[in-house]
């Protein structure tokens, strides 16, 4: 289980000019997290013809490559001045057009190396399928093109109660001014339909010149049209939430059981064996058929206190 | 009389080599890329108080005034500048005091530049 520090960048392109160089202009330059992204995209079966599908079905296991890592020395990160200690995450990104593609539950465990899970959705269909949670996803990054989605209310609600995050490029718009105006436009529709919530914004950086001080990320953020907080958040407390959450979903559910053992030369008050008597012994208090003596009370309190203490000479409670 | 308020923004500058007149430079990069992303409205609402103060080639750090309620539009549009990388590093409201923090900045890039310096010399050694 990992958890993500200070600001985050949850998308570096793993094919980089330079990807050891621009990991390491990302760290020095404040950011914290890393994720190294890796593209795949699906290919529709109405395309593929019979013969063309037997063949893919054989190279069924090369569609998810495996994940880039990037190994940093100690040295590297002394050159970079780089003090604090990076946390550096895989992140594997699939578009695809056809909701009812075979590839993705074929390729179920190569996906769940990753780290973070992306989804492109390129048509309404597949926008549906991501959102009511049939697959697991942890960020869906909209196409910047196509304004022309149609969400409706319930369905982000119930994307947001599962905390999948929608992603926002940046580096895209910093050199071409048609991907800018797509971009805006993105921001704007995803500000529009929720309200700016569950935004995280990344760089996408194919080159290290493209990556920006994390401040002016921020400043990039209000350009966009998200509000001061929500801005902040895209690279801070929403990018933290969004890796958490992917990892507990890697995870499970988590469950524990408290086990309770009585030793046989223990006082009255706390001689009982499970809840049942329990209750049966404090319904008599309260009826006044007995009456606590002073010592009982004074243990009683003991009892409580030691619980958290994990203590083993009373012997009633054992963690 | 309410003075007219500013804000003095530091920042660090990759200019390119061999160049001269960069307060120019500088100031006509962040103007064009004002007018293509704010527009004509952008432009005249930051003409008022936009101006290169101080440009240093040695250090790389330049300080820009900026009219207080055009603040946001060129803060905006410095990390869209392409022909010189630019990085804000502290935003003041008045020129003493950023100043101030361009010496704060000297004293520790001296002294991490003085650490490595000892540690390749150890290394040597």
């Amino acid at each position: 289980m990992f958890r993500a520090k200070g600001f985050c960048d949850l998308n570096i392109e793993a094919e980089n000019s330079n990807l050891k160089e621009s990991v390491l202009k990302a760290l020095s330059l404040g950011y914290q997290t890393i994720a190294i992204n890796q593209n795949v995209t699906l290919p529709s079966l109405e395309k593929s013809g019979s013969k063309k599908r037997k063949g893919a079905e054989e190279g069924n296991g090369s569609i998810v490559p495996v994940p880039v890592t990037v190994n940093l020395s100690s040295a590297d990160l002394k050159r970079y001045k780089i003090t604090r200690e990076p946390v550096i995450l895989t992140r594997i990104t699939i578009s695809y057009t056809d909701p009812s593609s075979p590839y993705l539950l074929k390729s179920a465990d190569a996906i769940r190396q990753y780290d973070l899970i992306a989804f492109v959705p390129e048509n309404d269909a597949t926008l549906k399928q991501v959102m009511t949670g049939k697959i697991d996803v942890d960020i869906i990054s909209l196409i910047p093109n196509s304004a022309t989605y149609q969400l409706s209310r319930s369905l982000l609600k119930s994307s947001m109660e599962r905390d999948v995050y929608f992603e926002i490029p940046y580096s895209p718009c910093i050199t071409d001014v048609h991907a800018r105006k797509q971009i805006i436009m993105l921001s704007h529709f995803l500000h529009r339909t929720c309200k700016s919530s569950n935004i995280i914004i990344t760089s996408k950086a194919k080159c290290p010149t493209h990556l920006r001080y994390p401040y002016d990320v921020i400043n990039i953020c209000q350009f966009l049209g998200l509000s001061e907080i929500a801005s902040k958040a895209a690279i801070g407390t929403m990018a933290h939430n969004a890796v958490y959450c992917a990892s507990a979903r890697r995870r499970g559910v988590s469950k524990c059981a408290v086990q309770i053992t009585v030793s046989p030369d223990a006082d009255e008050c706390k001689k009982f064996v499970g809840i049942e008597s329990a209750e049966e012994y404090m319904k008599s208090y309260k009826t006044g058929k007995r009456k606590l003596s002073e010592k009982c009370k004074a243990k009683k309190k003991k009892i409580k206190v030691d619980k958290s203490n994990e203590v083993d000479d009373s012997g009633v409670i054992k963690f | 009389m309410v003075r007219f308020k500013k804000r003095y923004i530091v920042l660090e500058v990759e200019l390119p080599p061999k160049c001269k007149k960069e307060d120019r430079l500088l100031y006509f990069s962040l103007k064009n890329k004002i007018r293509q992303l704010h527009g004509e409205y952008g432009e005249a609402a930051v003409e008022k108080g936009l101006r290169v103060k101080y440009v240093n080639e040695q250090t790389n750090i330049a300080i820009i005034s900026v009219a207080r309620y055009a603040f946001k539009l060129v803060a905006s549009t410095l990390p869209f500048v392409t022909k010189i990388s630019l990085k804000t590093l502290y935003v003041g409201a008045s020129f003493k005091h950023s100043l101030l923090f361009i010496k704060k900045h000297h004293e520790k890039t001296l002294r991490a530049l003085r650490v490595s310096e000892s540690s390749v010399d150890t290394q040597k050694t």
